[in-house]
């Protein structure tokens, strides 16, 4: 058990940064907060994707005309994950804008401070 | 080869690269913006019904991308399922892109409807891209651009609520998106393959060597599809994002967003991992449980609610609650309910919240109780509202019977007739909230209902229409927004009365999907 971890560690790291990312997002209050751990899984998940792809002491997947049989890492997990941090990139921004938007209006980055405002101001109207 | 050949990329591209020329029309001729959307649906819808004849004849439409062959490139592949995805995501798309044309003006300022437009369509290409992808990247691609149009539809109401719901939703769809691609990334490295024929191939092979890491794997998958699918109890994002939404964009939520995710997961569960079925019973009995709860839960909770939109989305939980418990069941009859209520449910929710829209719209009106007597000024639409309403109670005649009875069907495949019971107390439940409803509609008296009584009273109130155009603006509303509910309207009593092609059409599919033998 200790040995495969040993040998597969990247494995493990990307579980235990899933599971750091996972609460961060789901017991914080802040929202930024919530957004860095919504980042902090999805890095977790491209480590999973590069750690894949590697292979210990093959070479990058440049074709050499002096090493015709040469063996090579598989470059199609990092060119996945070229797409998923552009996707990560999107949603963030998209989140912070939001974020920006219902600072405007309650003037605080507490989730639970702008349910507390919320209802309120429903009470109000 | 015939252009006809190269439907199945084009409806996912040419829709997507209309939704980057939206903001372009939109700066040229804004008055042009509308019915371009409305162009590029109906372009949609065409090759969808292109697409679904030769699926009826038999055919599976298989595409190439860039002509590379399957384990390289992307294939796009149009199975009877996806078929059925596009033709529905598409011909509902464009009823509601039709709508758009009167509604747009009232919810959304006129600066910021090239960026509407742009989001709707980036929707619709997303979903129209999971139903026929046959890639498991492509799938997430995909489903990110489906996710994040799904938010800006729901940011684009300009209100506090609406920023909060689409904040919400965005965390929480991403976070399953997160755990979908963990998902896929597990597949990928137990497989070695990203196109879904050869991950089943390879799957059959290999699972048992990893047995844990595909157990994980479809665990994700589930996961991150039943909280896209807002099944219960990760249901939590989907009242607020659904009701604080505008109009049309609820429609496209309830109707169409929430069925893509529940549809990819029968696909992943039926077609993907279909080599290791015998090991997924407890995620089937799962799915079960879960979908028994939305059923009860979700009426529970719609019967409490006072403003309507938030009454129509705690509805759509409860019937996205059958999708699952016809997954669930697995039996053909199940599974083609299930299917069935993706159809139904569909035309049936985008219906009611294009009325709620129209009603609030007209009179201001979300409050239930304030709604007495608005039959008097809304005829049609209230009409249009009572037939889709009773189709969700499940009025025989009406869509919504067909799933509910092969609910019963399926149940009894599966020994386990308890599911009868539930799904008629399910139709009764559905009733104690629609019915009162109607009832305000019909009979209430609408001296409660100040709007509605100035206009019976005193018909001057109520905004004359010019005379030159008498005919088309003495109706409640533009022909646009009309023409779309009431031909959702009929099309629920056409799927009600006419179901042998549908359900012969569905029996096929799901006897193909779970490889048995049609009898």
């Amino acid at each position: 058990m200790v040995e495969r971890l040993a040998v597969n560690y990247p494995y493990f790291f990307a579980a235990v940064l899933f599971v750091i990312g996972l609460h961060t997002l789901l017991t914080h209050a802040n929202l930024l907060k919530k957004v860095i751990g919504l980042n902090i899984a999805g890095t977790a998940v491209f480590l999973y994707f590069i750690a894949m792809g590697n292979a210990r002491g093959r070479l990058e997947p440049l074709v050499d005309p002096a090493h015709p049989h040469a063996e090579f890492v598989n470059p199609l997990p990092s060119a996945l994950i070229l797409t998923g941090i552009v996707v990560a990139v999107s949603v963030t921004a998209f989140a912070l804008g939001l974020i920006v938007k219902l600072y405007r209006y309650y003037g605080t980055l507490n989730a639970e401070e702008i349910v507390r405002l919320r209802s309120v101001l429903d009470a109000d109207s | 080869m015939p252009i006809a050949d190269h439907f199945p990329l084009t409806i996912v591209v040419g829709t997507l690269f209309g939704a980057y020329l939206c903001p372009v029309v939109a700066y040229v001729r804004r008055r042009w913006l509308g019915r371009f959307a409305a162009a590029v649906t109906v372009l949609a819808f065409l090759q969808g019904v292109h697409l679904m004849d030769r699926v009826v004849h038999g055919e599976q439409p298989l595409y190439r991308v860039g002509g590379w062959a399957a384990p390289w490139g992307i294939e796009l592949l149009v199975t009877p399922s996806a078929a059925l995805m596009v033709l529905v995501l598409s011909g509902v798309g464009m009823l509601i892109a039709f709508y758009c044309l009167g509604y747009i003006d009232h919810e959304i300022a006129p600066r910021a409807q090239g960026w509407y437009y742009a989001a709707f369509l980036l929707l619709l290409s997303g979903m129209l891209g999971m139903s026929v992808t046959n890639d498991l990247f492509n799938t997430f691609v995909m489903m990110e651009i489906t996710t994040l149009g799904a938010c800006a539809l729901v940011a684009a109401s300009d209100t506090q609520r609406a920023a909060e719901a689409a904040l919400r939703y965005l965390l929480l769809a991403s976070l399953a998106s997160t755990m979908i691609l963990f998902g896929i990334g597990m597949v990928y490295s137990i497989t070695g393959n990203l196109n879904l024929t050869f991950v089943t191939k390879e799957l059959a092979l290999a699972w048992r060597t990893y047995p844990r890491l595909a157990t994980a794997s479809i665990g994700l998958l589930t996961l991150g599809f039943a909280l896209k699918a807002a099944l219960f109890p990760l249901h939590v994002w989907l009242p607020e994002a659904h009701s604080a939404a505008p109009s049309p964009s609820s429609a496209m939520l309830s109707g169409l967003v929430v069925k893509i995710y529940a549809f990819t997961l029968i696909k992943m569960v039926y077609v993907v991992f279909a080599p290791m079925s015998a090991h997924l019973a407890p995620l089937r009995e799962l799915l079960v449980v879960l979908a028994t709860g939305a059923i009860i839960g979700g009426s529970l909770f719609a019967m409490v609610q006072d403003d309507l939109k938030r009454l129509l989305a705690y509805s759509t939980v409860a019937q996205v609650g059958y999708i699952f418990l016809g997954a669930g069941l697995g039996s053909p009859s199940a599974i083609m309910a299930a299917f069935f209520q993706i159809i139904s449910h569909a035309l049936t929710k985008s219906c009611l919240f294009l009325c709620a829209g129209i009603i609030l719209e007209r009179t201001g009106r979300r409050r239930i109780r304030l709604m007495d007597g608005m039959s008097k000024v809304l005829p049609v639409t209230t009409a249009a509202f009572t037939v889709a309403a009773l189709s969700m109670i499940g009025l025989p005649t009406l869509s919504g019977f067909i799933p509910k009875w092969h609910l019963f069907q399926g149940g009894l495949e599966a020994h386990r007739p308890v599911f009868i019971g539930i799904v008629l107390m399910s139709g009764l439940l559905n009733a104690v909230y629609y019915l009162p409803i109607i009832w305000r509609f019909y009979f209430a008296d609408p001296r409660t209902c100040p709007v509605v009584h100035r206009a019976v009273v005193d018909p001057a109130a109520w905004p004359r229409p010019p005379l030159y155009r008498r005919l088309v603006a003495r109706l409640e509303a533009p022909p646009s927004m009309l023409a779309p509910v009431t031909v959702m309207a009929l099309g629920l009593f056409v799927l009600g009365l006419f179901t042998g092609p549908t359900v012969a059409f569905l029996g096929r599919l799901a006897h193909s999907l779970l490889e048995v033998p049609v009898p």
